[in-house]
């Protein structure tokens, strides 16, 4: 069983305060969700064993799905076949050119939870994984000792210093922040990365997809050209809008991440990994087991309904709860082709709190470049972590 | 005020709505270089008098006569809404700031610098009473103007999550909700709130005429879908995948092939 705990609640002064430092220190701006607060008032305490797995996993996770992107990309190519995707975005996504799979400053977070098997692993966010906010900050913001807890990493700072290496960005370069402009949760997030470039010298331009050009590998904004671009714009919804063509079929170089996550971010990987014999050892060893979800699992099926391209845990639920009406619209959704669903074996997370307080975890781990550069909480008293779910801190403890 | 760590917190004040005030405005690029121009604290005040004149004392009130709370929600054009939520606040309301457009540091959509400018300017004269009812401030200019090449759209719109639940402010015996809106009419993403509320039985309340009278919210466009929010923010205009870009999660055409799983 994993060594994971929560530590205990911070007063409600202590926690005002750590609240306010979250959101002004920690660009922490989407802080309150319907009657919840998104900030967590426990911090998640690993054993330095469990610490040293979710590493050493994370780094074979990291390997094993760039192989995936380009293995499946590799098969996606040949005439005649198999897809899994609507005609459109599956043409977009196989003619995808070879700068769509750079692996330079390719940043993933990996999301674990501790169930009385061990750890296992819920998903991968290859494409835009985003909480490097509270990742980064919470940890030093924590208003309680400390002593002998130790952090697990400042991953935007590792991100932004692994960007600069990896494309070679001097003093004055320009880099594009591309997001959904109207997402001030994103806009947090940005605003972080734009501080650390500037440390560097370089100045970091927040922009829309459709503020950007792209010209033959390049990439300009307001028609001057950009070094580098730091994608948080969903790469799906890309991939399904008209007007996304473009990022596909001119792929630029020097951009992080690259659009062949979509490969991996897609739920559906692990099933066509399975069909055409592409081996993920790892994958296989913490992923609960994984398959296209069919008409005939939705009468009678224990196991999770997931859409393939959810990112904050929406619509995720177990099947033999789902009302009459969503089953319909998920049936509607595989008749119709207008959505694709995975269905996997349920976890059941380990409660960290109590029969009267259940409590239970996600720790989401970053890598980037192969090098796991650290990670953070999500706490939940509900069956599933997702939107619900309050972030915390990270702390490895002996 | 010093900073917008200072100032949110003034107009976030100690009570039990502080925690729905929307920090995006403060934490951004609230600064002195923002504050510049507008009207001081006495002129505000003056205009959220002339407009809350309109509206018979006894209906905006934060108590009912039969002992029920009134919420108010104010959708009216930047500072006016954050004026008028000031002057709440001295009828036993917590104004709650749940404008949250971000402030980039050139050429937005939307300006926000008159809201800060009055945040700043308003918030020492904040005076919150002891168990206020809740008044939401909204902007209702954040579905204005044009994004163009070189713009930053900061256009927003507001979500259910933003809010309270009905259950919350039921909890706390709000059986009413009075809506102060210009031009007045109900927006569609606002509507997407209220019609929640009134589902769970809380009055939605037009306070223009002479007697109030009770608005019918109907469900607006992908109400309760799950995916509303990525629809809603990333569907608002064709051809752009900007804040409002186009209607980016649906898939329009084909189907699943393969034979996998």
């Amino acid at each position: 069983m994993p060594g994971c705990a929560v530590s205990a609640r911070l007063s409600p002064a202590a926690f005002r305060r750590y609240r306010l430092d979250a959101i002004f220190q920690g660009r922490k701006w989407d802080a309150q969700i319907f009657d919840r607060s998104a900030i967590a008032d426990r911090a998640l305490l690993l054993a330095r064993e469990d610490w040293l797995e979710l590493e050493s996993a994370v780094t074979l996770l990291y390997a094993e799905t760039l192989q995936v992107e380009r293995r499946l990309h590799e098969l996606a190519r040949n005439e005649g076949s198999a897809r899994y995707l609507p005609r459109r975005a599956w043409k977009r996504l196989r003619s995808l050119p070879p700068p769509a799979f750079d692996g330079r400053a390719r940043l993933m977070r990996f999301d674990f939870h501790p169930t009385e098997e061990g750890w296992r692993l819920s998903e991968v966010n290859s494409d835009v994984p985003g909480g490097l906010n509270e990742a980064s900050s919470f940890h030093r913001l924590w208003p309680e000792p400390t002593v002998g807890w130790q952090v697990t990493g400042d991953p935007a700072r590792a991100y932004i210093g692994h960007v600069i290496e990896a494309f070679g960005l001097d003093a004055g370069a320009r880099v594009g922040l591309v997001h959904a402009t109207a997402y001030s949760d994103d806009w947090q997030q940005m605003a972080l990365f734009q501080a650390l470039l500037a440390d560097f010298g370089v100045d970091a331009i927040g922009v829309a997809p459709t503020g950007i050009e792209l010209r033959s590998g390049g990439i300009c904004e307001s028609g001057r050209p950009l070094d580098a671009a730091l994608r948080f714009f969903p790469g799906d919804w890309l991939l399904f809008a008209s007007a996304g063509a473009p990022w596909f079929e001119r792929h630029p170089a020097n951009l992080s991440n690259p659009l062949g996550a979509l490969y991996s971010q897609n739920k559906f990987f692990p099933v066509a990994c399975a069909a055409l014999g592409v081996e993920t050892p790892t994958w296989a060893r913490y992923l609960p087991r994984t398959f296209r979800l069919a008409l005939a699992d939705l009468g009678r099926s224990r196991d999770l309904a997931k859409p393939c391209f959810g990112r904050v845990g929406e619509d995720i639920a177990a099947i033999n709860e789902l009302n009459g009406r969503s089953k319909l619209g998920i049936a509607l959704d595989l008749l119709l082709g207008r959505g694709l669903w995975v269905r996997q074996e349920a976890f059941r997370g380990l409660n960290l709190g109590s029969a009267a307080e259940p409590i239970r975890a996600c720790v989401g781990v970053y890598c980037v470049g192969g090098k796991v550069i650290g990670g953070y909480g999500r706490l939940t008293g509900e069956r599933f972590v997702d939107m619900r779910a309050t972030d915390s801190p990270v702390f490895v403890v002996n | 005020m010093k900073d917008g760590r200072e100032c949110f917190e003034a107009w976030a004040g100690d009570h039990e709505w502080s925690d729905w005030t929307k920090p995006t405005l403060f934490a951004g690029a609230f600064g002195p270089a923002d504050t510049g121009g507008g009207r001081s604290a006495d002129e505000l005040l003056a205009a959220a008098r002339a407009m809350l004149a309109r509206y018979a004392d006894s209906e905006l009130s934060a108590r009912g006569a039969d002992g029920g709370l009134n919420a108010v929600v104010v959708d009216l054009a930047g500072s006016d809404s954050i004026a008028v939520g000031a002057l709440l606040a001295e009828r036993g309301f917590a104004p709650v700031v749940l404008m949250n457009g971000v402030t980039p540091p050139t050429n937005p959509v939307v300006d926000n610098s008159l809201i800060i400018r009055a945040l700043a300017e308003l918030a020492p004269r904040l005076a919150v009473s002891r168990n206020p009812s809740p008044a939401f401030l909204l902007d209702s200019r954040r579905l204005e103007g044009t994004p163009a090449p070189g713009r930053y759209d900061n256009r927003w719109i507001t979500f259910p999550q933003d809010f309270p639940s009905a259950g919350r402010l039921q909890a706390a015996r709000v059986k009413r909700c009075l809506v102060l809106a210009e031009p007045n009419r109900v927006a569609d993403d606002l509507a997407h709130v209220l019609r929640r509320w009134q589902e769970a039985g809380i009055a939605i309340l037009d306070p223009t005429g002479p007697t109030p009278t009770r608005l019918d919210v109907k469900p607006p466009p992908w109400f309760r879908q799950v995916f509303y929010r990525s629809l809603a923010i990333s569907g608002m205009r064709p051809n752009s995948f900007g804040g409002f870009g186009a209607m980016i999660p649906i898939v329009t055409s084909g189907g699943y092939g393969g034979g996998f799983g």
